[in-house]
């Protein structure tokens, strides 16, 4: 027993006396766990948080919204309705009036207060409990400029023109009596309107009693049994809501059947109840009606979020792992060098009768503990920071939950096993042949290493022109061959971290330019109903043209398709079709992509011509060409909302970065979809200047027009999506920035133990400190500068992985790192290399040359 | 001429290692002349490597005065320690600490490039009978051979004192002989104060003079009127 304590004696004190390599390692894996645990976590973490909302809060799984509105009998029905035996049971079912309405220039959804489904979490002030009252957003407090107890009064004559009544609401003027956020709005947009400037700014809520209507606009279900489940990462709650909303189908078509007949029944009657008014109603075109039956993926973001979330879990595939390599690499150095230190006390312990066991594992044990305890550490940072950080840092732009941890025992099993792996494992690795040596053997002492001619010296020309010392240290670079790769691959490894986190910030922020300022020039893209008659289009026109605001305009089809992926994933493209392609020059901008490199063999070629506008068949964007992996000639298939399938042949290929788009002549479209086109949109692009709201209102007030929607807000979101991969590459840099002053740090360090003595013989001849440092920087500098060269190289390859790792299929990334890119991260790698030498300066001139030149080591 | 070229007045050298006082030379008096071959002799432990290496100003004593050819050694700053060693002294080493990574010419040309008069690199080698070696690298050299170049090493630099710390220690009889009529040699021919630590009694005839150290003190100082050239000395 006494035995082995003594052995674990000299363990604990050789932590202690060896601190700063202990530490060097402890923090290579505190970084690479908390790294690799932080970001892992983060998506679950995430998701986790909105489940727990969502649930707290009774989120509808299911909503049914249907034309012609659903009535009590349609919730009766539900409850009746039995599906089969294994459906998950539906706990609550709540109608839900609303309609759209105006608050001063603001454009609100208005609802009726939920009672037990989507029930609003209040933040200031209380719901409203008398009629006459509301709760609404602080935004739309915010924007109109009030507070709670103030009046907001709904103007609410676009839908007033729907009913038979009067209006939709008994009373119009409201006391805002609190601020709440609802579970149905996780980000700040609110979705599109056709009244107004076309964009819902808040929404409002009021009791169901203000409405005049009887009929509700949607029906929200929910499942409590599915509760356990997480909403997001959980397959089953997605398998069983569709299951369900399967099944209700039918019911649907019957119930939409007879509401129907009602409502043809009740048109008698309002027939002449609009003669008695002078309403004109005829607005109220009754045809058959249909059930929509939408899960909790239709609300605005709830998809972007589980997204966003999951490009963090990528990356947290991709980048830790570089750590935990550089981690293994320091440990399989300093151990290498602790074991060569101690070779004569290894034997020694051997001979004392010792198993190789109780020997070796004091520096498995050694690094063990650095792994664990930087481990542990690491891993409890990394979960409570970095999920916490990206959360709230990214969910500025929306309005989330407080947030949840999560330990997923996984994940730290996981995590901290990789660092046990990488660092004891190169320890083991790097003591097996001392271990499994004789005892007699270890303690001779190790011949040093017999210096050699290098290559060099037999080129004269070279050879004569360096200095002695210059000599020397070519003829070292060359005999330490080990810790030259290892210096190499170590500050390689740093600039390449560098360059390849700083060109990933670029290649996903360029795209924003690229895309918006370039690609996609319209400002607004106005679409026009299907119904528009020849003098409203005149008339549409003429409003266009008197505009000050629009400086161009142009008409065209556009409409929303599939595409199918190999892995069968269907993906949106938006399919333009105009006469002239070249008409939408300075709108849509088509050509062939010159941003960015990295254009695959497969359309090198084509990209080195012009761009052809009048193309045969279809124009489609690169990044669909490249997920399709399809070239000129080759089809492509399109399903329309309806599931028909339709092939095209592929014209040209476009730059394009952010979602799909597709450009056709009409006549391509007439030849493949067999019907010709009708315009339905208006691409515009306003003056310098221009006052977007009131161009907005202007239009949307203008007959015939459906929608505007802002580019704008296209550009906001992706901006706001693309912020958590940002957070993370500033985490990633200075981490990279660390772990490259680590290694630099623990190679420059063993190269100078590695070489006491004859660093000591040199300041016994009387090199003066300086002298003696230069032998060991001209060294250090020579193979930082091989170390950023190489590293170079390894940077443009880590970055094209990672780009091709955490692209998704709607974006398509810059595909270069720019050149200031790798000039930064060589200066930082100098940088840190000319810091590193000067802390070793001190520890050169603490060098003793009388202890380091006692006896043989 | 009064003043003596190397002067040990009342030195101390004290290692304090948490309670603990370590008196590794306690108040050591003597002086050496220039050209003397001076021999230092005691029983182990007794403070002659740490007399040697303050003289050589590698360490510093804790009190007392050291002067060497008028400098007051141990009054020195360690810039001009290191500049005190790099024009002013030679080391010998019992283990010869060669950089291994240069030739036998090279390590010499090391120390030779920072001096104001350094002796030809060369013609030192084959001064101390290595002309034939002279780029072979040290782990191709025997023992003897590698402190010859050791030796060399030192007397390019053309130092005023040169200091040899057991030279012979890890030598068989024959070289060892060889390697201190070298050094004996070097003394008489240039004139240069050489002095060598031993434990080898049988060697004092031929130095100079030989001092005892015991416990840290001078504990005896001999004068040879007529020193024994080493290859008539047997032990
Ligand atoms: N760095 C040190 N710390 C503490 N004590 C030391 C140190 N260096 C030497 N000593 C002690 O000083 C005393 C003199 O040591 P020194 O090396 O001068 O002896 P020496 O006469 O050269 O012996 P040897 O013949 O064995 O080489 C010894 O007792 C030694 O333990
Ligand atoms: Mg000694």
């Amino acid at each position: 027993m006494a035995v082995r304590n003594r052995l674990l004696t000299d363990a604990v004190r050789e932590i202690l006396h060896t601190k700063k390599k202990f530490f060097s390692l402890l923090i290579m894996n505190f970084l690479a766990v908390s790294f690799l645990a932080g970001l892992r976590t983060t998506s679950p973490d995430m998701k986790h948080s909105l489940d727990v909302y969502y649930d707290e809060q009774n989120l509808m799984d299911l909503r049914i919204v249907s034309t012609l509105g659903l009535t009590d009998s349609d919730i009766d029905a539900i409850r009746t309705w039995q599906g089969s035996s294994e459906l998950p049971a539906i706990t609550e079912i709540e109608g839900r009036k609303s309609f759209d309405a105006l608050a001063k220039e603001e454009t609100v959804t208005v609802f009726s207060l939920p009672k037990r489904v989507n029930m609003l979490k209040l933040v200031n002030g209380r719901l409203p409990e008398n009629s006459g009252e509301c709760v609404t957003e602080q935004a739309l407090l915010d924007k109109l400029g009030i507070g709670i107890g103030d009046p907001v009064t709904l103007d609410t004559k676009d839908a007033d023109k729907f009913t038979t009544e009067s209006s939709v609401l008994k009373e119009h003027t409201f006391v805002v009596v609190g601020t709440a956020l609802s579970p149905m709005y996780i980000s700040k947009e609110r979705g599109a309107s056709s009244i107004g400037s076309g964009n819902l700014t808040a929404w409002v809520s009021i009791p169901e009693d203000a409405f005049t209507g009887d009929y509700y606009s949607a029906l929200y279900m929910t499942m409590d049994e599915l509760d356990p489940m997480d909403c997001y990462s959980d397959p089953d709650y997605k398998k069983q809501v569709e299951r369900l909303s399967d099944e209700l189908k039918t019911l649907g078509k019957e119930r939409a059947a007879i509401r129907h007949e009602e409502l043809i029944r009740d048109t008698t009657i309002t027939d002449m109840a609009a003669q008695i008014f002078g309403a004109g109603l005829d607005s109220i075109q009754i045809e058959g009606g249909k059930w929509y039956i939408l899960g909790r993926s239709t609300l605005e973001n709830y998809e972007e979020f589980s997204m966003d979330s999951e490009r963090m879990s990528k990356l947290a595939d991709v980048f830790p792992m570089i750590f935990f390599l550089v981690a293994a690499l320091s440990s399989l150095t300093t151990m290498t060098r602790m074991v060569e230190d101690h070779r004569t006390q290894i034997g020694c312990m051997k001979a004392l009768g010792f198993s190789t066991a109780g020997v070796g594992l004091k520096y498995i044990g050694y690094a063990l503990a650095a792994s664990l305890f930087g481990g542990f550490s690491g891993w409890i940072f990394g979960i409570l920071f970095l999920p916490f950080i990206i959360y709230y840092e990214w969910g500025m732009q929306y309005l989330l939950p407080p947030f949840q941890f999560l330990v997923i025992p996984k994940i730290l099993a996981y995590s901290v096993g990789m660092a046990v792996l990488a660092t004891a494992g190169s320890a083991a690795a790097a003591s097996w042949s001392a271990m499994n040596a004789s005892a007699a053997s270890l303690m001779r002492p190790r011949a040093p290493k017999p210096g050699k001619r290098v290559l060099i010296e037999r080129i004269p020309i070279i050879w004569k022109r360096l200095s002695f010392l210059q000599k020397v240290s070519v003829r070292n670079l060359f005999r330490y061959k080990r810790r030259f790769w290892m210096t190499v691959a170590g500050i390689g490894g740093c600039t390449a971290l560098v360059v390849a986190g700083l060109g990933l910030k670029e290649s996903i922020y360029d795209i924003l330019a690229w895309q918006f300022d370039e690609v996609t020039c319209y400002d607004a893209a106005v679409s026009i109903s299907e119904d528009i008659n020849v003098a409203q289009k005149v008339n549409l026109r003429e409003v266009m043209a008197q505009m000050d605001e629009i400086e161009d305009s142009v008409e065209c089809y556009q409409v929303y398709l599939n595409f199918k992926t190999k892995d069968g994933k269907a993906d949106n493209v938006t399919v333009t079709c105009i006469d002239d392609l070249g008409s939408l020059d300075g709108f849509a901008n088509l050509r062939h992509r010159k941003h960015g490199g990295g254009v695959r063999q497969k359309y090198r070629e084509l990209f080195e011509r012009p761009f052809n506008k009048a193309p045969d068949g279809i124009v489609i964007d690169e990044k669909m060409a490249e997920i399709l992996n399809v070239g000129i000639g080759d089809e492509v298939t399109l399903v329309n909302a309806d599931e028909e399938e339709f092939k095209a042949v592929i014209g040209e290929i476009t730059e394009n970065y952010v979602y799909h788009y597709a450009y056709m002549t009409r006549n391509s479209w007439k030849q493949i979809m067999g019907e010709w086109p009708l315009y339905n949109t208006v691409l515009v692009r306003l003056a310098e200047g221009a006052q977007e709201e009131k161009a907005a209102s202007r239009l949307i007030s203008t007959e015939g027009v459906v929608s505007y929607s802002r580019i704008d807000k296209l550009r906001t979101r992706f901006e706001n999506s693309i912020r958590s991969i940002n957070m993370i590459i500033v985490i990633l840099i200075a981490c990279a920035a660390l772990l490259a002053f680590l290694v630099l740090f623990n190679l420059t360090n063993i190269n100078v133990t590695e070489r006491i003595r004859e660093l000591a013989t040199l300041k016994v001849l009387g090199f003066y400190d300086g002298e003696t440092a230069s032998y060991v920087y001209r060294e250090n500098g020579f193979l930082t500068l091989i170390g950023v060269f190489v590293g170079m190289f390894m940077g443009k390859w880590l970055h094209s992985w990672l780009i091709t790792t955490i692209e998704v299929d709607y974006l398509m990334f810059g595909r270069s790192v720019h050149r200031h890119s790798y000039i930064l991260a060589a200066a930082l790698t100098f940088l840190f290399s000319l810091s590193v030498n000067f802390f070793s300066f001190f520890t050169i001139r603490k060098i003793d040359m009388i202890e380091s030149l006692k006896s043989i080591e | 001429m009064n003043e003596p070229f190397i002067l040990f007045e009342n030195v101390q050298k004290i290692y304090r290692m948490g309670e603990v006082e370590i008196r590794a030379v306690n108040g050591a008096d003597f002086t050496i002349d220039k050209g003397e071959f001076t021999v230092i002799v005691g029983p182990s432990g007794a403070g002659k490597t740490t007399i040697l290496n303050m003289l050589g100003g590698m360490d510093q004593c804790t009190s007392g005065r050291i002067i060497v050819d008028g400098r007051e050694v141990s009054k020195s700053t360690s810039r001009q320690l290191t500049e005190y060693r790099r024009y002013d002294i030679g080391f010998v080493f019992q283990f010869y600490n060669l950089v291994q990574n240069l030739t036998a010419l090279e390590n010499v040309e090391l120390a030779s490039q920072i001096c104001k008069n350094p002796l030809d690199a060369a013609e030192t080698m084959v001064e101390v009978g290595l002309k034939e070696r002279m780029n072979n690298f040290p782990s191709q050299l025997s023992g003897g051979e590698q402190q010859r170049v050791a030796i060399a090493r030192a007397l390019a630099k053309n130092p005023k004192l040169l200091l040899c710390d057991e030279p012979t220690g890890a030598l068989d009889y024959v070289t060892g002989k060889q390697i201190l009529g070298l050094l004996q040699k070097t003394c008489r021919e240039r004139g240069m104060t050489v002095i060598v630590i031993t434990h080898n009694l049988a060697l004092t005839p031929m130095a100079d003079k030989v001092i005892h150290i015991r416990n840290g003190k001078v504990d005896k100082l001999e004068i040879n009127r007529e020193p024994v050239p080493v290859e008539q000395i047997e032990w």
